[in-house]
């Protein structure tokens, strides 16, 4: 199997696993509704399990969608300059890319590291579940942007698809 | 201020050679941190992780969710019959089932691309087989359907809530007037020009034919009743009415109307995290500049120098609309509301405008961008489904354009449109 086949697979399933963690959050948020009104009490942990699942879901996500160039950005400039000036204009781009995804991943680590010891308030797990989101997510950003450039296939400019923009 | 310099420069720099607006904002809030000095660089990934973990922006996927739902459950095609057997038998009686689809539409998907795109593959070769021209169907259906985003239940508005920490409640129930105001002067213009150019009206049809599709469509017409409703009465907040926008969808898909399938629900899932996970990144990663410029006192910085600029609150707003305008051409509500946010209510309040109309301002201003030439997302959508060069529809669209500034100006100049209704049924 090529690398390439190999990250579209990997995307499919951060794709599916982050659909999924958004289906549990509609079951949960309807739940606690479901148990205001019949079982009398709101469920405690709903918020923050929610919050936490909705942090990965993005995460896994933002990082699937990376190589087809679904993120929102600015192609105008890019666009406009002769393809020469392009090339070396997206390499500049890529670098200042791996640049902010090793920072990102970097202060996540140490910020989670410090409150390893700390237990959330609701689920009484290590904050530490809370913030590897953005670790993750970190990793796998700047695993496809290496890969994108392995397989010499840059992320496009702007990808015309029509959910990248549905607000 | 040298850290000002710093953020602006790298800032501009990142997003013009096309580094994603989410990377280029945690990117250049770290340059900023570095300048001040002193602060240690893990607050950006404290930022980021709070920008994300946000129990009210979970009703953004679930509108959209919803949204994906009603329509794979045959929603659309409903509502359509509804109002072409009510408008139908005027003159343009197709263009203006067109503005009136995409209002009802409007309170229950709230995204425009989307709605554009499924109304305008019904509508656009509807509306060539019964004479219109292409390109105006397209440009019609593209300004018609920039409404989603503003007519309640609003993922911008949403956003803006989060933002700004103002109600939702009192966000949505201001955007009613100002949704209903626009569709109504773009109505009128697309009756005009269909006057003029002799479009056909459709044949009259009977009441008991009405009364027939208004049963057939009043689920999705009571949708956005349900849901300001029960949030109104308490019955429950705004997060969980937009789960219940997702039961309320899978309800009508399985059981009313049997169109849905697994196989459909799976994909809207995968399309909703999709579209959500490139918003809240970018929300992340303003979270990060906005604290930075939250440390250092910047809004009411460039507050000051505003009102030494321009004093008078009417010169304000009127260049605001221009900037917004400007903003909103050449790049995408979520990202703009992000950025623009953290600086521009601070110094509305400078000049005392209050900020609900605000938001209603600077929301219409921005969903405009989506069909102001040369980017007009919309309008790209339509065309291609049309079938027609992008320059034939930009032509046409621009009485729409003139229409819908038109409408914003009212907006900005009458600030009753959008305040009477929340003062009225009140919410907090």
């Amino acid at each position: 199997m090529s690398l390439d086949s190999i990250a579209t697979r990997l995307e499919r399933i951060l794709e599916f696993v982050s659909a999924t963690m958004l289906a549990i959050v509609v079951v949960s948020v309807s739940w606690q509704i479901f148990g205001r009104y019949v079982l009398g009490k709101s469920p405690s942990w709903t918020e923050e399990l929610c919050g936490m699942l909705f942090a990965w879901s993005s995460m896994l996500a933002a990082a699937a969608v990376l190589r087809s160039g679904q993120h929102l950005a600015i192609s105008a400039l890019l666009e406009w300059v002769p393809p020469g000036v392009r090339t070396v204009l997206l390499w500049i781009r890529d670098l200042c890319m791996l640049a902010a995804f090793v920072i990102l991943g970097h202060a996540s680590y140490e910020f989670s590291m410090l409150n390893a010891e700390q237990e959330s308030p609701a689920l009484e797990i290590p904050l530490t579940f809370h913030y590897a989101a953005v670790i993750v997510g970190s990793l796998f950003l700047a695993l496809f942007l290496i890969v994108s450039r392995l397989t010499r296939k840059p992320i496009p400019l702007e990808a015309f698809q029509q959910d990248s923009a549905m607000l | 201020m040298d850290y000002l310099l710093a953020l602006g420069l790298s800032l501009a720099f990142l997003l013009l050679i096309g580094v994603p607006i989410a990377f280029s904002l945690a990117l250049s809030a770290t340059i900023g941190i570095f300048t001040i000095g002193g602060i240690d660089p893990m607050i950006i990934a404290q930022q980021l992780y709070v920008g994300l973990n946000s129990w009210l922006l979970l009703a953004i996927p679930f509108f959209l969710l919803a949204g994906e739902l009603m329509t794979a459950g045959g929603m659309t095609e409903r509502l359509l019959a509804f109002c072409n057997a009510v408008f139908g038998r005027f003159r343009g009686g197709l263009a203006i089932s067109n503005v009136a689809s995409a209002t009802f539409m409007s309170g229950i998907s709230g995204s425009a691309v989307a709605d554009t795109g499924a109304l305008g593959k019904i509508l656009i070769p509807a509306m060539s087989r019964a004479g219109y021209s292409p390109a105006f169907s397209a440009a019609l259906t593209a300004s018609a359907n920039i409404v989603g985003p503003i007519i309640p239940p609003s993922t911008v508005f949403i956003l803006i809530a989060v933002l700004t920490n103002l109600s939702p409640l009192r966000l949505f129930m201001a955007a009613v007037i100002p949704g209903i105001v626009y569709s109504l002067i773009i109505g009128l213009t697309a009756q005009y020009s269909s006057r003029r150019r002799n479009y056909p009206a459709q044949p009259a049809v009977g009441l008991d034919e009405v009364m027939r599709t208004i049963r057939n469509a009043i689920w999705p017409l009571l949708m956005p009743v349900v849901l300001i409703g029960g949030i109104r009465l308490g019955v429950f907040n705004v997060v969980e009415s937009s789960a219940v926008a997702v039961v309320y969808a899978l309800f009508i898909g399985f059981l009313v109307y049997r169109k849905l399938t697994l196989a459909a629900v799976g994909q809207a899932l995968v399309n909703t995290t999709r579209t959500t996970s490139v918003i809240m990144i970018v929300l992340g990663g303003a979270q990060a500049v906005s604290w930075l410029l939250a440390y250092e006192n910047a809004p009411a910085m460039v507050g000051d120098w505003m009102v030494s600029l321009a004093d008078q609150p009417w010169i304000f707003l009127l260049l605001l609309n221009v900037f917004l305008l400007l903003v909103g051409t050449f790049m995408e509500t979520p990202p703009a509301l992000v950025i623009l946010c953290p600086v521009v209510y601070p110094v509305a309040q400078k000049y005392g405008i209050d900020p609900y109309h605000l938001s209603m301002i600077i929301a219409l201003n921005l969903v405009i961008g989506l069909i102001t030439p040369p980017v007009a997302i919309c309008l790209s959508i339509a065309s291609l489904i049309a079938g027609t060069r992008s320059s034939e529809t930009m032509r046409e669209v621009l009485p729409f354009l003139a229409a819908a500034i038109f409408a914003v100006l009212l907006i900005t100049f009458f600030p009753a449109l959008s305040l009477w209704l929340p003062n009225l049924i009140g919410g907090t």
